[in-house]
């Protein structure tokens, strides 16, 4: 969880166009993405997919086994778990790309500053990036939850201030190479105005990068979400997050099964999903895997 | 009748139906030194990795070699393997690269014994340093802290240690100071009685090898002895060979002068580097700026440029002491690739100029400027919208100097441009730098090879050490 | 070398304190009255105003932040952390007593990890691309997909519960050791054999291993030999920075295995925003990390001669 994830040395260069293309060519890159699609229309669309409402107890059906009328079975208060996963996808994944979303800009934005202003800006940010790079991710989670108190948004706030600071880090020194390149260089040289070379030769070797690493945290960043929740600390009672949903029946197992295999099932897929995608870009983004 | 040491017969290599060698054969005979010539991507080194047994899986190979100890199929790699070392040496291009950065020298050399679970002989060792110059005290030490020429040397050592007949060299010298090339090649030839020299160097090949075989293509295409380099009796295809490696002559400069230094003083990290400078160039000439590396000719080029202000002394611009205007100074890299976007086709890399202006070009005029000038640097076959990570170093640095000739900087710095390429590839590039010239852009062409510059510079500067004589040396002619 | 190391010892050290100034520092944000807060934690629901004035000079709430935090700092230089908001006993006693159960089961789940991850490395670059080779790709994908919370939990209820082991819940302190242990480094080790297996992989195909290739050497000695030591270092150095880490996920973890760790009282900490625990245990956190950080430095700079000729940094 929260795991910093090493860039191979190599500057990432990843041409945009024929990326799904060349993806599905990628031996998990397809698999990754059919999955990432898949995973996207449920989180998108739970809500109105979901065949029950809910938050709905239902106790004269409670603990059914999977079967008709309600596929993947009901908990312990009758609530059908198919409607729970559906609802429940939003949270646990649309948390996580809101996190890498914003960890991502946030990084590049500081990155990028630091670079071009240098000076007491470049070390100011760099040292208060030093500072807290010196506090493991999941102790600066904690820390943050632990002031701000048990909650769904102050979990995203908590994971946001875990990771940002290893993403400015790397964007800043995406973003001082970019700018002494010998690319930005010869542009200034033939007169290209700075806010272009900028755009043109800073950007894209920061912003690649990042969302090389952005899509390989995506699965710590689910991971994240669920632990959370399942301590109790992340989404509330009774709204539905898969790491909830097993903290909810984790003593359950021996009477219904199926109310821990399905909630981890559907962490497993997110997670691994996200791996392959990420693994597949970072493949297809160094240059020996571009052949 | 001696008996060849090494013979090689109908060497072929396949990746699945493209063969990139094909019915390669070769004697090597006692005493003497076989030269194998090629350009890079022809395959020579194929050649030398199937000889060693180290082509991956997937290579067919198919043809036989005999060694001291008689025929195996070079497809039988465990056989192949218990001779290495014993039957065949082995002296990779790069010492730095060859030496495992963990472990001490010695263990570098007696690793000829250890693979071959042998105890290493510290008298073999001591009679190897002796023979070829090592200081053995200097072998208890870590590869970092030996010279390129040097660890060279103890990298012979390791390849001769079990005294094999032959050994096989992957351009021994390329990664060697020029001045201890000569005694690295001596070292080669005295260290076994026969010897396989694999590069693309024309003249080292011709003076220390006995016999030369020509690779173009995968396959031999021309044989000849020493004798008729001097004779000049070469099959055609060496000659084409040479005359393409051919350069360029100086052409006569203009008297525009372009930029003027006086009394320029280098200055990195606090410290002077080099006498104070003087010189000035003109536009159409090639300068060549020539020295040690340490002697701050990367930090001139910096102040060239006008990334650095100099320490003391003056640059004039057209007489003025002013930083330099959009468009007019432009510098070529090393690494020819580094300099361009490596996401942009490359006719929008070569028309990146055009769009400057205060005018927006249309895209079709900017891809049209770009084949253009494409064109007059020899690459008409290269498509536009190809990406730069598809070329090779050498065409790399001719769409640089496109781009170059669409900018018509007043002043182009040429850092060690052509240090990476082959002969063929150099020569190329070259033309296309003297192109520049002629349309009249001042060069600064900066390397640490004095033959090159001499060939191809209108002037070279010489640059010295501090306390070295003159402050500067101008040698050539001002036509 | 010893001077760098100093030095990187006392920029670590800087940092963890920074951090706890950090911490305090956002204290400000935190939602409520601290006084409120501290006698919710205590379960008081509806306080009178003399109980909040007395815990506001009890625990020095009514000065200023910045005063605040020099108190603390103050106290923690000396080993005082103060006392618990929550159950008024010394923080410091707290963490204590749990610390060494935490330990045991951080340390052991290390080690196993360690020793696995390096095993199945070894096997996949010795064969890469066959099936030895696949099989370690398919299941290090496999965990690494798997949070070590979820596979702990399925684990758990199926091994445990399920096949009527019943070790765990009946408190089986030895058992519950080295399962909880086991599953954690297994699953650990999934991140950390993908990682040695590219390094060892990268270091077969450079320059030193086809010389030695040359030379006549055996796979397996150009494997252990030439790639391994190479491969080890920023492998060692990544493992270190996430044994400094490990102690983050004790509350996690903990909690599934009901563990009497430190992980456990942190969380129960965390739910009533008990800020001196918090406080104190980011802080200890902080310094492990340093800590574990420096170890590796310095056994980088053992292993590396460049290193320690300060040839490179």
């Amino acid at each position: 969880m929260l795991m910093r994830t090493r860039l191979p040395e190599r500057t990432l260069i990843l041409p945009p166009d024929g990326l799904v293309r060349k993806m599905m060519r990628h031996p998990s890159g397809g698999w990754g993405l059919a999955l990432v699609v898949a995973l996207a229309v449920v989180a998108l669309f739970g809500p109105w997919l979901a065949p029950h409402p809910p938050n709905l107890p239902d106790y004269a059906n409670a603990l059914r086994g999977p079967g008709p009328g309600h596929w993947l079975g009901t908990d312990a208060t009758g609530r059908d778990q198919l409607s729970r996963l559906l609802d429940g996808a939003r949270r646990s994944l649309g948390g996580a790309v809101l996190v890498g979303v914003a960890i991502t800009l946030i990084g590049m934005i500081m990155g990028i500053l630091a670079a071009l202003a240098g000076r007491w800006v470049d070390a100011a940010l760099m040292r208060f990036v030093d500072v807290v790079m010196a506090l493991p991710g999941l102790i600066v989670a904690f820390a943050v939850i632990g002031l701000l108190g048990p909650g769904y948004g102050n979990l995203l706030i908590a994971l946001i201030a875990a990771d940002w600071a290893y993403k400015a880090r790397i964007a800043r020194a995406c973003a001082f190479e970019a700018v002494r390149s010998p690319a930005a260089t010869v542009a200034r040289q033939i007169g290209v105005p700075e806010w272009r070379v900028v755009l043109h030769h800073v950007l894209p070797p920061v912003f690649w990068p990042l969302l090389v690493l952005g899509t390989l945290g995506l699965g710590g960043q689910i991971a994240a979400i669920s632990a959370f929740s399942f301590l109790g600390l992340g989404v509330q009672v009774p709204h539905a997050e898969w790491g909830a949903m097993l903290a909810e029946s984790r003593f359950m197992f021996t009477i219904a099964p199926w109310l821990l295999i399905a909630p981890a099932a559907c962490i497993f897929l997110s997670v691994l999903a996200s791996n392959l995608l990420g693994e597949a870009l970072r493949d297809l983004a160094t240059p020996e895997g571009r052949s | 009748m001696t008996l060849p040491l090494l013979s090689v017969t109908g060497l072929s290599v396949a990746y699945g139906s493209t063969e990139v060698l094909r019915d390669i054969s070769f004697d090597l005979m006692p005493g003497q030194a076989l030269g194998i010539l090629g350009l890079s991507g022809c395959g020579k080194t194929t050649l030398l990795r199937a000889l060693l047994g180290m082509l991956p899986p997937s290579a067919k190979v198919r043809g036989q070699m005999r060694t001291g100890s008689g025929a195996i199929a070079l497809s039988n790699r465990a056989a192949l393997r218990a001779r290495l070392g014993r039957e065949i040496g082995f002296v990779a291009q790069n010492p730095f690269d060859a030496c495992a950065p963990l472990r001490t020298v010695r263990a570098h050399v007696e690793e000829a014994w250890r693979a071959h679970g042998l105890r290493p002989d510290a008298a073999r060792i001591a009679a190897l340093c002796a023979q070829l110059g090592l200081d053995p005290a200097m072998l208890d030490h870590y590869p970092h802290e030996w010279s390129g020429g040097m660890l060279q040397r103890a990298n012979i050592a390791a390849a001769v240690a079990l005294a094999p007949p032959v050994v096989l060299a992957d351009e021994p010298t390329s990664a060697v100071d020029a001045d201890t090339a000569a005694a690295v090649m001596d070292c080669l030839r005295a260290g076994a009685p026969g010897t396989v020299i694999v590069s693309h160097d024309l003249p080292l090949v011709a003076r220390y090898a006995d016999q030369v075989l020509l690779i173009e293509e995968g396959r031999i295409t021309a044989r000849a002895p020493r004798t008729a380099f001097a004779a000049g009796r070469l099959p055609a295809p060496l000659q084409d060979f040479r005359e393409s490696g051919t350069l360029p002559p100086a052409r006569p400069s203009g008297t525009d002068v372009v930029l003027q230094a006086t009394d320029l003083v280098l200055v990195r990290g606090g410290r002077q580097l080099a006498p104070p400078l003087s010189f000035s160039l003109r536009a159409g000439e090639i300068f060549g700026v020539a020295g040690r590396s340490g002697l701050g000719k990367s930090t001139l080029l910096a102040v060239l440029a006008g990334h650095l202000p100099a320490a003391r002394g003056t640059v004039l611009r057209d007489g003025v002491a002013r930083a330099p205007r959009n468009g007019e100074v432009l510098t070529l890299f090393q690494d020819a690739l580094s300099s361009m976007n490596p996401r942009w086709p490359l006719s929008r890399i070569v028309a990146e100029p055009v769009t400057t202006g205060p005018l927006r070009v249309p895209p079709v005029s900017q891809t049209a400027a770009a084949c253009m000038a494409l064109a007059e640097f020899g690459l008409s076959h290269i498509r536009p919208d190809a990406r730069p990570g598809t070329l090779s170093t050498g065409q790399g640095q001719r769409v640089t100097l496109a781009r170059a000739s669409l900018a018509a900087p007043r002043l182009v710095l040429a850092d060690e441009p052509t240090s990476a390429l082959d002969p063929q590839q150099k020569a190329r590039a070259l033309a296309g730098l003297s192109h520049l010239a002629r349309k009249g852009a001042a060069i600064v062409f900066v390397s640490h090879d004095t033959t090159l510059l001499d060939a191809v510079c209108n002037r070279v500067m010489q640059m010295q050490p501090l306390g070295c004589g003159r402050s500067k040396q101008e040698r050539g002619l001002i036509a | 070398m010893a001077r760098a190391l100093g030095l990187r010892l006392i920029q670590g050290v800087l940092a963890a304190f920074g951090a706890s100034l950090l911490v305090w520092l956002m204290l400000p944000l935190a939602p409520g009255d601290p006084a409120e807060m501290i006698l919710q934690a205590r379960r008081v629901e509806e306080p009178t105003a003399a109980q909040i004035a007395e815990l506001r000079e009890r625990f020095g709430l009514d000065q200023p932040y910045w005063q605040r935090y020099l108190l603390w700092l103050a106290g923690v230089l000396q080993g005082d952390f103060g006392l618990s908001w929550r159950t008024g006993e010394p923080v410091w006693d707290g963490l204590m007593r749990r610390l060494p159960a935490t330990l045991y089961l951080v340390g052991l789940s290390f080690v196993i990890s360690v020793a696995w991850s390096l095993a199945l490395a070894l096997v996949a670059a010795r064969w890469v691309g066959r099936w030895p080779d696949r099989l370690v790709l398919a299941y290090t994908r496999v965990l690494a997909a798997l949070p070590s919370f979820v596979l702990a939990l399925l684990l758990l209820q199926f091994v445990v519960v399920g096949l009527g082991v019943g070790l765990v819940l009946s408190g089986g302190a030895g058992a519950t050791l080295v399962f909880a242990a086991a599953v954690l480094g297994i699953d650990r080790a999934a991140g950390w054999t993908q990682l040695l297996r590219a390094g060892l992989i990268e270091h077969l195909a450079r320059g030193p291993a086809d010389v030695a290739r040359a030379r006549g050497a055996r796979p397996r000695r150009v494997l252990t030999v030439y790639a391994l030591p190479a491969a080890m270092l920023p492998w060692l150095t990544a493992l270190g920075i996430s044994l400094g880490g490990l102690i983050g996920g004790a509350p996690i973890l903990e909690t599934i295995f009901t563990w009497p760790g430190i992980g456990a009282h942190v969380l129960t900490a965390l739910s009533v925003r008990d800020v001196p625990v918090i406080q104190a245990f980011v802080l200890i956190a902080a310094l492990a990390y340093v800590g574990a950080s420096l170890l590796v430095d310095a056994l980088a700079l053992l292993m590396d001669p460049r290193m320690r000729a300060g040839a490179v940094r």
